[in-house]
């Protein structure tokens, strides 16, 4: 753990981590948004 | 609540063309299919009358009266009857009828003249009506019915400059009915009436083209021969037409690759980006022609009229399992997403029947398990993609899915008992039309789009994490081996090895399996990822690289790791397993209940691990594995 690439590659794992963690809260928050492989099913 | 703009809804029967016309005026690409009850909830658009004035338009879902007995048809009811509470009831309300189906459509533009809202009636089709001999006039039966008439093309687009004229303020204000408000019997009479005098038909009924192609397709024996033909031609074409484009993304994916090697010297970072970001999703991405190709000829299927003639064929085998025709089309739309499947059901009267089609629907198998299954059936037979045996081994994939789905409804329809009410199947067989190239072309457009946003979201993030999960703890030692063993990935393959091994997977493919349950589709970066599969910079190479590495691995006893009988059980589980959260969520909600979710993915769950074993121990008796 000593280079930068290290580092960047680490940073990068806990962006993602806090990008799901987010992601799980915002979709928590609206209705049923589809299917999100293919987008069908998005309705009002 | 201030009202901002006025709203305008489109009614009228299913399969008159609503969709359609919603498309042409909002310019939006919502689903359309030539067979009745594509449209199953509220569609919401805006657009401007020549006049610069913006109005709201709701597409409402078909109904033949405004007492309909299903989900679908009580939405447009209740909105069209004032009684919706998140929807206020429209300012006009835009009839669209099939000219070619005068005396049947009339009677609901009739029902809603009496409504007294504004109503302009719209003839649509009017192209199709004529060639087969009617004659229309458009003029007369606005004088009948006291309503603005407008005859247009939707498909076209011909006719809608007169139409958004006829919507020009004020609206027109609602007549007086010609007939005894609120009398069924006087209502039929003056519909039927009204349709004698606007629209003459030939006194000669000569057959058409589509009525001379039913006698072909609708034929009790050869009707079935053709159904069989076409899906087997479908998925032929899926694994022979995708060839091409799958090279180029793979060529895409080593370009990629070589850059990053050329650039980065040897480290963590250069690792996530090779192994991670472009091998991961690179392995789910490169299916990405097949699913368009499925879309496409699905889309083909519905716009052309043939999905309700299916549905007729299988009405007969349908009631056998306790269900109607009428739960065909949901589970076909299934094929696609399970999703639209769904929320299809809504057009079904009968609610039992309706949660057992819900209940079973996500067994057709969808378009994203085909990842899965494209990487798969290939090593089942020993060969790369293509060609017409693994076209058939798809074919038996779907049919398993299928025929599993409709032995579990007859079980579940015996146990709810039957309805109430008794419903009969009615299903209106559409003429066959052409296919509206230009909104398939975009839905397929659509649909794939959607995919890539999916690919480089979420299951970006997944590759990032399975990645580290790979990675760390890290431990200094030349063994790969040991290295593995030590990371996260390691102990996890470790725990849940014994769990997995009587259904024929080791660890690793334990854990891939538990990263799917994400997203199906993840399982093939996953496998890319755990079994640490290396992309050549030859193009000819890497096009079969993750089934060859994946073919090549062993158990400690020197026999192969993906033997026919695991890889039949890693098919098995992913035909019977519910993998996907948004399916559940709308399960949940069109049930309404959480617990028929919860209890539809615990149940799928274990019977794919349990049908999973049964196929993995037989097929070792059979010396398979």
């Amino acid at each position: 753990m000593h280079d930068w690439q290290s580092w960047t590659a680490l940073a990068i794992v806990v962006l993602t981590i806090v990008a799901f963690i987010f992601r799980a809260k915002r979709r928590a928050k609206k209705e049923a948004r589809g299917c999100g492989d293919c987008g069908s099913g998005k309705f009002s | 609540m201030e009202k901002t703009l006025e709203t305008v809804a489109l009614a009228g029967n299913p399969n008159a063309g609503k969709t359609t016309l919603f498309n042409a005026l909002c310019g939006t690409a919502e689903k359309v299919g030539n067979y009745s009850g594509v449209t199953v909830s509220v569609k919401k658009g805006e657009f401007y009358t020549p006049h610069g004035r913006k109005l709201s338009l709701i597409d409402l879902p078909g109904c033949y009266s405004l007492s309909g007995g299903s989900p679908d048809q009580e939405i447009a009811a209740n909105i069209l009857l004032g009684k919706d509470s998140k929807h206020e009831r429209p300012d006009l309300v835009v009839c669209v009828l099939d000219s070619s189906n005068l005396e049947r459509h009339v009677q609901l533009a009739l029902e809603i003249i009496e409504l007294k809202i504004p109503v302009i009636v719209v003839l649509n089709m009017v192209d199709m009506a004529e060639k087969s001999g009617l004659r229309l006039d458009p003029l007369k039966l606005s004088e009948e019915l006291g309503v603005p008439v407008v005859p247009i093309q939707a498909n076209r687009g011909k006719g809608l400059t007169e139409l958004k004229q006829a919507m020009r303020h004020p609206f027109p204000s609602p007549p007086a009915p010609r007939w005894e408000a609120g009398n069924a019997e006087a209502r039929r009479t003056f519909g039927l009436a009204v349709t004698e005098l606007t629209a003459r038909r030939p006194t000669l009924h000569s057959s058409n083209f589509s009525d001379r192609l039913d006698v072909i397709l609708l034929h009790p024996v050869f009707g079935w021969v053709c159904f069989i033909g076409i899906m087997f031609a479908l998925f032929w074409s899926i694994f022979s037409f995708a060839g091409i484009p799958m090279g180029w993304i793979e060529s895409l994916q080593d370009f990629l690759i070589g850059k990053v090697e050329g650039k980065m010297n040897e480290g963590d970072l250069r690792d996530l980006l090779t192994q991670g970001v472009i091998g991961g999703v690179g392995a789910v991405v490169i299916f990405l022609p097949q699913i368009l190709l499925l879309f496409f000829f699905i889309g083909l299927l519905e716009s052309s009229g043939y999905m309700a003639r299916a549905a007729f064929l299988m009405d007969g085998f349908m009631a056998k399992v306790g269900l109607s025709g009428k739960a065909f089309l949901p589970l076909l739309s299934s094929y696609a997403c399970a999703i639209p499947g769904v929320m299809a059901t809504r057009t079904i009267d009968s609610a039992k029947e309706r949660l057992v089609t819900i209940f079973v629907a996500p067994w057709m198998s969808c378009s994203a398990r085909l990842p899965v299954y494209l990487l798969l059936v290939p090593m089942l037979l020993g060969g790369s993609e293509g060609g017409s045996k693994q076209a058939l081994v798809f074919l038996s994939i779907y049919v398993l899915g299928t025929l599993t789905a409709f032995i579990v409804a007859r079980i579940l329809r015996g146990r709810l008992g039957p309805d109430e009410i008794k419903s009969h199947f009615l299903l209106e067989l559409p003429p066959y039309r052409l296919p509206q190239w230009s909104y398939i072309f975009r839905h397929v457009i659509d649909r794939g789009w959607a995919f890539l946003k999916n690919a480089g979201t979420l299951i970006l993030g997944i590759m990032i994490l399975l990645w580290a999960a790979t990675t760390y703890p890290k431990l200094e030692s030349d063994d790969p081996a040991e290295v593995l063993a030590h990371t996260v990935v390691g102990r996890v393959s470790h725990f849940i090895e014994p769990i997995v091994r009587p259904l024929g997977f080791d660890g690793r493919t334990g854990t891939a399996i538990l990263t799917s349950f994400a997203a199906r589709e993840v399982f093939v970066g996953s496998m890319a990822q755990l079994f640490q599969v290396e992309v050549s910079d030859d193009e000819q190479e890497t096009r079969d690289h993750i089934r060859d590495s994946l073919a090549a691995e062993k158990w400690p006893d020197g026999r192969p790791m993906f033997g026919p009988a695991a890889v039949i059980s890693l098919l098995i589980f992913y035909i019977y397993a519910l993998q996907c959260l948004p399916t559940s969520a709308v399960v949940a909600r069109e049930a309404g209940s959480w617990r028929w979710a919860v209890g539809q993915f615990v149940f799928m769950t274990i019977f794919a691990a349990v049908a999973s074993l049964l196929v993995y121990q037989i097929a070792r008796l059979f010396n398979l594995a």
